[in-house]
């Protein structure tokens, strides 16, 4: 019961967070075909997402108390492991400039229209920077608060809504082709939640008693309130604006209003998701360093902080041309992501039967 | 202009990190750690005078779009 | 000493970030209540109604003023106004769109609202209606009965009308952009006009203004409005006045009006044979006797009963008259028609969805109506 570590509780909570910053991508795959039924692939998904997590579970069971780069240090031989966390760390980084590039448009556009993209990005890396190099029970209790304005946010913004649902709007259920609520379902499992592996390179520093059930728990959660807006948003503001609209849930909660005085909701929202991006930014820049750290064996993973944020920052502006570049090239990422997140700890889960069943055969 | 007066501000508050922790690193520790540091600034400074790298994304999308 | 230096450091960043790129004081911007569309020797020519802050004395309500500017496309009119007005406008807060029956009529309202719906200051919730005077800035020169600011009493009553005399509809940006890309319901819009109050010229709501796609094609009386609304199941109030009498003894029929308390109606796909489609709309009213002019009669349950028998004929021949009128005058589906089977009987929509547009015309609606009367007020 290392007082260092992060309880249980404060993990769920940041699994949530994770799960909850790109909620801001997610109007839910918004080209498709799919408009009313996209609640239903948004199920699908995250059943997808529980052998996922449950292999991330049974790896941490395993090897209690280290993180990533140390079980693939443990598992394979010295040069493998190094390549392999060098891939993981390119995509890592590559994965959190999106990420911040992400919330800087969003705040770009919706609210700071005159305000260039640099300082924005530059304020939200610096607070991430701070954030990380503080102990990490600072994020454990910034988490808990975070996730407490949000969950008020959100049971506000769902009950101002429900005078203005419009329950026809998901009418008519399912008709859409299995197909295509399969490929829609495919491409949100593989932006949000398959990220959860960038958790795991954090996995040292928390405190687990039974990491598939916190696991579990913080995607169960997560699932039902993101569906909960989802379905939402499908019926406040209808289908063909939630597919042309990028910030669906800031246009939703523009509409809501509780008589003349409650009104501009949409702030609080932004603010929301300002906070869970922050959480999220934060998690990828100590997921960063401590593999750089590892590579470089440097015992301290704060050393290594500013220059990896530096970084990140660096290539931010770099990789769109303009917002459209954003939305399209979600679906791309998908399947480019696949390697690294779902097939990687695919191989560490295979790799850690084998190598048990190895030592039992030596053993006899 | 104002960027680059926030990026020497950014530099000076890198150097002073620097020098408080390059006495605890090994050399080849302190080598990576200027060598992160002086690229994402070079890039920083391309994108304020306005120079475009393409970087993954761009050669992803064109491979896709063939 | 390096505390020294970072802290100073720290300042000197703090001071240089302040201003704020986006700070805009309240003196510094030109609220917009409401703006009205005109298009003049091919150049829209917007007119925006301001709230007026410098010449409205302290204590007195808010006056305003109305602020003139021309462009080839709306945003590049809205920007012209600044050569005008020292503040750039502030969109955040209007309440309403006036578009001139000629826009309607010739450019469609598409060519209109893209900016709208665009642009992050303007808000979701704008009603845009159209004018039925020869501009739309008729509309905005004349004082409100009950504010100050015209546009605020336009909004407030083509929102609020639904519940109280049901004679339009009111239809916010983003449902309109909803309507117009989905295709399977046409556009309706209220309409206004100017009438004498007391020798003043004031506001009025008209009925609504009929679309097809994005063009306007015709209107709706007040009356007719009405009973569109009871079809589409979007009235929550109104008064109903049927000519007729209720005794079998009177000699003369009176006038008799019924007040909505709630109503609720249902479209129902029934069948379709080679050419006909058949579709049934049954409409439930729950109504109060408001006012029967014949004091010496007193009324008592059987005739309560025939004047609901009375009362549910003479709705369902309005409403069959309103039907016929928007699928022959008009021929474009208001009623949302093809709407209610997409959501109902998806696979029928398949079918039929090519085809809607030629079948429309020979829809047999079959109209069933009853009334409630619940009560009749305090006497008998």
């Amino acid at each position: 019961m290392n007082k260092q570590l992060l309880t249980e509780k404060q993990i769920i909570v940041l699994i949530i967070l994770f799960l909850f910053g790109s909620s801001v991508v997610i109007g839910i795959d918004i080209n498709s075909e799919i408009g009313q039924d996209a609640w239903i692939s948004l199920i699908l998904s995250f059943v997808f997402n529980i052998p996922l997590v449950l292999i991330f579970g049974y790896i941490i069971n395993k090897f209690p108390q280290k993180n990533i780069y140390q079980i693939i240090d443990i598992l394979f031989g010295k040069l493998t492991a190094k390549i392999l966390i060098s891939l993981f760390l390119i995509h890592i980084l590559y994965l959190g400039s999106i990420v911040l590039r992400n919330f800087s448009e969003y705040v770009e556009i919706t609210t700071l229209s005159e305000t260039p993209l640099l300082p924005i990005m530059m304020s939200l890396i610096l607070i991430s920077v701070y954030l990380s190099k503080s102990k990490i029970k600072t994020l454990g209790i910034f988490g808990n608060i975070v996730l407490a304005i949000l969950l008020v946010t959100i049971s506000i913004t769902l009950i101002l809504s429900f005078s203005i649902f419009k329950f026809d709007n998901i009418k008519p259920i399912l008709n859409h082709s299995i197909n295509s609520i399969f490929k829609s379902s495919f491409k949100v499992f593989m932006l949000p939640f398959s990220e959860l592996i960038v958790m795991l390179g954090i996995a040292d520093l928390f405190d687990f008693k039974n990491p598939s059930k916190t696991y579990l728990k913080g995607i169960i959660f997560t699932g039902i309130i993101l569906d909960l807006i989802l379905i939402r948003n499908i019926t406040v503001i209808g289908i063909p604006l939630l597919k042309d609209s990028f910030f669906a849930s800031y246009q939703a909660t523009r509409i809501l209003q509780l008589g003349e005085f409650l009104t501009r909701v949409e702030g609080l929202i932004t603010i929301n998701f300002v906070l869970a991006g922050i959480v999220k930014i934060t998690i990828f820049i100590i997921s960063l360093s401590k593999g750089v750290a590892y590579l470089t064996k440097n015992k301290d993973y704060t050393k290594t902080i500013f220059p990896v944020s530096l970084l990140m920052l660096g290539i931010c502006p770099f990789l769109f041309d303009n917002v459209v570049d954003l939305f399209d090239f979600a679906p791309i990422f998908g399947i480019y992501a696949i390697p690294i997140q779902v097939i990687l700890p695919i191989i560490i889960f295979l790799f850690c039967i084998l190598k048990k069943e190895k030592k039992l055969i030596y053993l006899d | 202009m104002l960027f680059l007066v926030v990026l020497v501000m950014f530099a000076l508050i890198i150097i002073f990190d620097y020098n408080k922790i390059k006495i605890k690193q090994s050399k080849k520790q302190n080598i990576i750690y200027i060598l992160l540091t002086l690229s994402s600034f070079l890039l920083l400074i391309s994108y304020v005078f306005n120079f475009k790298i393409p970087i993954i994304s761009h050669v992803l999308r064109k491979i896709i779009n063939k | 000493m390096r505390k020294k230096t970072l802290l100073i450091i720290t300042f000197i960043i703090c001071f240089l970030s302040t201003g704020c790129w986006n700070y805009i004081g309240l003196n510094e911007m030109t609220v917009v209540a409401g703006v009205a569309i005109d298009k003049v020797n091919n150049e829209y020519l917007l007119s925006y109604e301001i709230y007026d802050l410098q010449s409205t004395p302290q204590g007195y309500p808010i006056v305003s003023q109305i602020v003139q500017s021309k462009g080839k496309t709306i945003f590049d009119a809205v920007r012209n106004a600044k050569k005008r007005v020292s503040n750039k406008m502030y969109f955040s807060d209007a309440r309403i769109i006036i578009v001139s029956n000629q826009i309607a009529k010739e450019d469609g309202i598409n060519s209109i609202i893209n900016w709208f719906t665009r642009d992050p200051e303007v808000r979701e919730t704008l009603q845009i209606v159209i004018s039925k005077e020869n501009s739309a800035l008729e509309l905005l020169k004349v004082n409100g009965l009950t504010s100050t600011i015209v546009s605020n009493d336009i909004k407030t009553i083509v929102e609020k009308d639904e519940k109280v005399t049901s004679s339009t509809e009111a239809v916010p940006i983003y449902q309109i952009y909803n309507i117009l890309s989905n295709k399977n319901m046409s556009l309706t819009l209220p309409l206004i006009h100017l009438v004498k109050n007391n020798d003043q010229y004031v506001c009025e709501t008209n009925g609504i203004a009929v679309f097809k796609n994005d063009k306007l094609i015709g209107y709706l009386s007040s009356e007719e409005s009405k009973y569109y609304l009871l079809a589409k199941n979007k009235l929550k109030g109104g008064i109903i006045t049927i000519n007729t009498k209720i005794k079998t003894a009177d000699k003369n029929s009176f006038n008799i009006s019924l007040e909505i308390k709630s109503n609720s109606s249902k479209i129902k796909y029934v069948s379709f044979d080679q050419k006909n489609l058949k579709i049934k709309l049954i409409t439930n009213t729950e109504v109060t006797l408001g006012e029967y002019k014949d004091q010496n009669n007193k009324i008592n349950d059987k005739d309560l009963t025939k004047l609901e028998k009375e009362a549910s004929q003479y709705i369902k021949k309005q409403i069959e008259k309103v039907i016929k009128k928007i699928q022959y005058d008009f021929n474009t589906d208001i009623l949302g028609l093809k709407e209610v089977l997409y959501k109902n009987n998806p696979k029928q929509y398949k079918k039929l969805n090519n085809k809607f547009d030629k079948l429309y015309k020979n829809i047999d609606v079959e109209v069933d109506s009853k009334v409630e009367i619940f009560n009749t007020g305090f006497t008998r």
